[in-house]
């Protein structure tokens, strides 16, 4: 061979070029790039994500293989795509220290289908690769294990409970640690307990993200969770109906004066999709999440169809994500996934933990 | 209607230290320094034991509190608090971030409080 050698330095400049959209920083100086081999003119490299369910990774593969390719004396140019969830740089410390992200899923009022984006957002990211845990904390109606399609034993070894795991997703109930069969009146020390036992007991293992499913509304639940844990961000569901949004605003405050960050709002049951043509017809006040996120300048996740086979799936305990993954509506919670992982990851790279630090006089 | 107001980020700590045993600093994400004595601190808690949950009327006579107070221990709560543990063995109140600012004693802050006051009532947003 004649010619210029490339060298790694040559490498490194040109993927200097390549900028992650969400983070605003090049590849090179994020520390993305690893394994980087010359051999015989051919470049290889892997791409080490922030998270495997990454929006634009096939966008930033290209624009890395293309940069490479442009130099002089390089024959081939091989890209793997990697991805390594950074954790909360709070957590590490803490006695969750296996668990990188705990996400919170709120909303202002029941019945707006916050459990069903719970379920289905847990399954869309665990298809990307990530390992995901489900904490069922809505005690006033667990509904967690029967969308999964699993009636939970708690099952305890060594003085810790093993989670359920279904559809390769782990998850617990809060309702399992209430004594007595009888309807309950959660008192808030009760409540604290529960989810203090879900937080520290459970045997959850490594996990990228811990989606916790809350009551609705604002309550000792939240307060207990953004007392014991450091909570990567919340996500805010709400429909087109113009009172949940309002009642939203109270949640979305609650989550701001406990310091955690709101990573963003989805709009569910947002248009219907015909049955027979599979044109979208809109819903009278649909687009209000969309407007009031530009408003209060907080992200808009996306929109979720009201679509009958979403409720017919989570009837029958295997999510729509996982039961036809190329439909609108999977297609709609996988997309809003993939916009929250990037969220997630924007907030641990701009947000520093808070520490206390110890100065002498 | 949507209103935004009130849902504005906080302004949030960036950098947190206690000084020897009696000091507390804070560097706000806006610039502001604020520094805090423990024996003001303590007399500004908020918890049931000092302030009177019903009436909102303090409990704790703030002379009862020695001036050389220290901080045995102080941890964050979550990421929004912080929870103090007292030489006079108190430590059931938590401090908020956002109490926490509002608490800054420097003269800049003393001053804008006063004017504040003196425009009128601000009940409802010191409540918030
Ligand atoms: N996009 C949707 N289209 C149709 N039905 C939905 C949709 N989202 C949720 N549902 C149904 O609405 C009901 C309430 O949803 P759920 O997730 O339990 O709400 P929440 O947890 O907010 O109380 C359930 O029967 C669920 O199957
Ligand atoms: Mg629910
Ligand atoms: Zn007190
Ligand atoms: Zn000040």
């Amino acid at each position: 061979m004649f010619g210029k050698k490339v060298s790694e330095g040559d490498v490194l400049r040109a993927l200097r070029q390549v900028v992650d959209p969400d983070l605003h920083q090049d590849i090179v100086s994020l520390g993305f790039i690893k394994n980087l081999k010359i051999e015989d003119s051919v470049v290889s490299f892997d791409i080490n994500l922030t998270t495997p369910a990454c929006p634009v990774k096939e966008r930033m593969r290209e624009e890395a293989r293309r940069a490479v390719a442009q130099l002089e004396g390089v024959r081939e140019v091989r890209v793997n795509l990697t991805a390594e969830v950074r954790p909360h740089a709070a957590l590490d410390r803490s006695a969750l220290a296996s668990v990188r992200n705990i996400v919170a899923i709120g909303s202002g009022k029941g019945g707006v289908g916050k459990s069903t984006v719970a379920v289905n957002l847990a399954a869309a990211l665990r298809m990307s690769g990530a390992r995901i845990g489900l904490l069922d904390a809505d005690i006033y109606g667990p509904a967690i294990p029967l969308m999964l399609g699993h009636r939970q034993q708690v099952e305890i070894r060594e003085n810790r409970i093993l989670p359920a795991e279904h559809h390769g997703l782990r998850f617990i109930s809060m309702g399992l640690f209430v004594p007595g069969d009888k309807p309950l009146i959660w008192r808030g020390p009760m409540a604290h307990k529960a989810l203090q036992q879900c937080l520290f007991d459970v045997e959850w293992g490594e996990l990228d993200y811990l989606l916790v499913d809350l009551p609705p509304g604002t309550g000792d639940v939240h307060l207990t969770l953004a007392q014991s844990v450091p909570v990567t961000g919340a996500v805010i569901v709400s429909t087109p109906q113009d009172v949940g949004l309002v009642i939203s605003m109270k949640t979305l405050r609650m989550f701001q004066q406990t310091n955690i960050p709101i990573l963003g709002i989805i709009e569910n049951m947002s248009y219907y999709i015909c049955s027979h043509c599979g044109a979208r017809e809109e819903i009278f006040g649909h687009g209000g999440a969309r407007h009031a996120s530009e408003a209060l300048g907080v992200p808009f996740l996306g929109e979720i169809p009201i679509d009958t086979r979403i409720r017919r799936q989570a009837d029958t305990g295997v999510p729509i994500v996982l039961a036809d993954p190329s439909s609108p509506a999977a297609t709609a919670y996988r997309e809003i996934a993939e916009r929250l992982a990037a969220q997630i990851s924007i907030v641990n790279y701009r947000i520093a933990p808070l520490r206390i630090e110890e100065v002498s006089m | 209607m949507i209103t935004p107001s009130g849902t504005e980020s906080p302004v949030r700590p960036s950098a947190i230290k206690k000084i020897g045993a009696a000091e507390i600093q804070i560097l706000w994400s806006d610039g502001h320094l604020s520094t805090y004595r423990a024996s003001y601190l303590r007399r500004h808690c908020r918890c049931a034991l000092c302030v009177d949950e019903l009436t909102g009327r303090p409990r704790l006579v703030p002379e009862t509190i020695p001036e050389d107070l220290t901080i045995l221990s102080v941890e964050l709560v979550g990421q929004y608090a912080l929870h103090f543990q007292w030489s006079d063995g108190h430590s059931t109140g938590i401090y908020p971030f956002a109490q926490l600012r509002a608490l800054c004693p420097c003269e800049h802050c003393a001053n804008a409080l006063r004017e504040d006051r003196s425009k009128g009532p601000r009940d409802a947003a010191a409540r918030e």
